[in-house]
C-alpha cells in the first residue's frame, strides 16, 4: 500500500504516531508530509494517527482566550494514488479524555484519529461512496472487472 | 427490441482491458479524441472510457492508412487551386468502382460538392429547409435530432406521425443503427415520391458495406446524397465528406465550392487517399475479422464491416446507464468493432485473441 498523509496548520511542534494495521510507521514531531510504501495483506485495516505528548502548558491562555495551542490538522490522505477526498470524514477522533469527535480532522487534545479502511483501498472507496450516496450500485462488478483488467495487462 | 446471445462477460472483459490499456497508453493504435485518452489508468477515468469502447460509428483506425496519411505532404495542396475540383472529379468514379453495392442512376448526381464533414451538408439541408418539418427514423444519426432540438427546429420521428407535404426526410443507408437497409426505406421512398417530399440519403457507411445497398437513385424525391470519409478512413478530424446533387444547390456550402475556398488540406488528403485505397479496402481487409469477433462475442454480423449487433453491454443487467454523448444517441446495441481490429497485436499478447 502506498500511503501519503499531508498535515497543515502545524502549531508549536506537536508529536504524532502513525500506525497502519498495527504497524507503527512513524513517531515524532509532526511534519507536513509523509509517504510510505508498505506491505499489507488484503482485508480490513485501520489507519491511526495519534497526537501525543501534549501538556496542559502547551495551551496558552491570556485574558480567557487561547492565544497559542499546540495542534495540527489533517489535510489529505492518498492511498495507492487514490485521494480519499470527502471520505476522509468517515473517521473519528478519540480524545484521551474520553470524548469522541466524529469527522474531526483537527488534532487539538491528545488522542487518536482512526479511519477504518480496507486494502485495496479502491474497494473501500467505492463501497463507502455507494453506501453514503446510494448512486453506484454496479460498483462491485465494475471493481472486479477493473482488477481483472489490471491483472491481464500486468502480463506485458 | 431484438435479443442477441451476446457474451456480455467477454465483451466487458475486453472493454475494460482496452479502456485500461488506453489509460496505460499501451494500445497498438491510440484513440483519435481527447475522451479516448483517460487522464490516467485509475478506476474512474478507465470506467468512463470502458463505457465508450464500442460506441461511435467512426472508421477503423487502420495502421496502413495511418502510416500512409502520415507520410503525405499535405501543405502542398494549399498551393493548388484545383485540388478540390480534382477530388470532386475523381470521387464519383471511386464510388462507382465499388462492387459491393448497387447505385443505379448514380450518374444523375452531376453536382459534386466538397463538404466539411457530412455535418456541413446537413446544416445546409437544415438551413435550406428551415420552414419544413424534419423527419428521421428512430435510430438514425443522433446528431440530427440533437441539433434540431437545440435550434428549435420542428421535427418528428417518421414512426410517430404520417408524412405530410411540409416534411423533409433524411435516412442513412445502410441505416446507422443496424448497418443494413432500413426495413421501411422502400416505403419511405414511395411515400416521398408520391407526396413530393425531399429525401436526403446519407450513404454514411457505404464504402464499408457489403451487400447492403441496392437502390435506384432516379427516384424524384432523392435529390441529394451524402458520403462520409470519417466512417471509412481514420481522418475523422479532417472533416471530409461529399454531397452530390441532381440540380445545382444554392446554399452556403455550394457557395464555398464556387468561391474555391473549401479546405484544400482536407480535399488534398481525400484525393491522396482515394488514389491509394479502393473503396472497399476495409471490407476486403476486415471481413474475416468481423466474422471472427461476431462469432466469438455472440454478436450479429452486420453488412457494415466494423459493426456487430448485440445486447447493450453497459445496460445489460445493469441498473445504471446513459446514452453516450447525446440523449438521442440510441445506438448502444451497435458495437463498433474497430478497436478489436486495431489492437490485434495487443490482444494476442494478452491471449484475448
Amino acid at each position: 500500500m502506498k500511503l501519503q498523509i499531508i498535515f497543515k496548520n502545524i502549531v508549536d511542534s506537536p508529536k504524532c504516531k502513525i500506525t497502519v494495521a498495527n504497524q507503527e510507521l512513524y513517531s515524532g514531531l509532526v511534519n507536513n508530509e509523509y509517504n510510505y510504501d508498505i506491505e499489507l495483506d488484503e482485508g480490513p485495516c485501520s489507519l491511526v494517527i495519534e497526537h501525543w505528548d501534549k501538556l496542559p502548558s502547551d495551551t496558552v491562555v491570556a485574558d480567557g482566550k487561547i492565544v497559542k495551542d499546540r495542534s495540527f490538522e489533517l489535510e489529505s490522505i492518498v492511498i495507492d494514488d487514490y485521494n480519499l477526498e470527502e471520505l476522509i470524514w468517515e473517521s473519528k477522533f478519540f480524545a484521551e479524555n474520553g470524548n469522541v469527535y466524529p469527522s474531526c480532522l483537527f488534532f487539538g487534545p491528545n488522542g487518536k484519529f482512526i479511519i477504518d479502511l480496507y486494502n485495496p483501498v479502491l474497494y473501500w472507496i467505492l463501497k463507502t461512496r455507494h453506501e453514503k450516496n446510494n448512486n453506484d450500485p454496479d460498483w462491485e462488478e465494475d471493481y472486479n472487472y477493473y482488477q481483472q483488467a489490471c491483472r491481464i495487462l500486468a502480463q506485458i | 427490441m431484438q435479443n442477441f446471445s451476446t457474451d456480455i462477460n467477454q465483451v466487458r472483459t475486453l472493454a475494460w482491458v482496452l479502456a485500461k490499456a488506453s489509460g496505460d497508453r499501451t494500445l497498438d493504435v491510440p484513440g483519435e479524441y481527447i475522451w479516448a485518452f483517460p487522464d490516467n489508468n485509475k478506476f474512474e477515468p478507465v470506467r468512463s472510457r470502458y463505457r465508450s469502447i464500442f460506441s461511435s460509428g467512426n472508421s477503423i483506425k487502420d495502421s496502413e492508412v495511418i502510416d500512409y496519411t502520415q507520410s503525405l505532404n499535405l501543405a502542398q495542396h494549399l498551393l493548388n487551386p484545383w485540388i478540390v475540383k480534382q477530388f470532386e472529379e475523381k470521387f464519383p468514379s471511386w464510388i462507382a468502382a465499388g462492387t459491393r453495392y448497387n447505385l443505379q442512376n448514380f450518374d444523375q448526381f452531376k453536382y459534386v460538392g466538397f463538404s466539411a464533414g457530412t455535418q456541413e451538408s446537413f446544416i445546409n439541408f437544415y438551413l435550406f429547409n428551415k420552414n419544413k418539418r424534419f423527419r428521421v427514423f428512430r435510430g438514425d444519426y443522433w446528431w440530427h435530432m440533437d441539433i434540431w432540438s437545440k435550434i428549435g427546429a420542428e421535427w418528428a420521428y417518421i414512426e410517430d406521425d404520417d408524412l405530410r407535404a411540409n416534411d423533409v426526410c433524411i435516412c442513412s443507408y445502410p441505416f446507422a443503427l443496424t448497418g443494413d437497409k432500413h426495413k421501411d426505406l422502400d416505403w419511405l421512398i414511395a411515400q416521398c415520391n408520391q407526396q413530393g417530399i425531399d429525401l436526403l440519403l446519407d450513404f454514411i457507411y457505404l464504402p464499408n458495406s457489403n451487400g447492403a445497398v441496392d437502390i435506384d437513385l432516379s427516384a424524384d424525391c432523392i435529390r441529394q446524397i451524402t458520403f462520409s470519409f470519417s466512417k471509412t478512413f481514420p481522418v475523422q478530424c479532417a472533416k471530409i465528406a461529399v454531397r452530390m446533387c441532381k440540380e445545382k444547390p444554392q446554399d452556403p456550402m455550394q457557395m464555398s465550392n464556387d468561391e474555391n475556398i473549401c479546405n484544400r488540406l482536407s480535399a488534398g488528403l481525400a484525393l491522396d487517399i482515394i488514389n491509394q485505397f479502393p473503396v472497399d479496402y476495409n471490407v476486403t481487409k476486415y471481413l474475416d475479422k468481423q466474422t471472427y469477433w461476431c462469432n466469438r462475442l455472440g454478436l450479429k454480423q452486420t453488412k457494415v464491416v466494423h459493426f456487430g449487433l448485440g445486447n447493450d453491454y453497459t445496460n445489460f443487467g445493469r441498473s445504471t446507464s446513459g446514452a453516450w454523448c447525446s440523449p438521442f444517441n440510441d445506438q448502444q446495441n451497435r458495437y463498433n468493432l474497430g478497436m478489436l481490429y486495431e489492437n490485434e497485436n495487443l490482444l494476442k499478447k494478452l491471449q484475448l485473441y
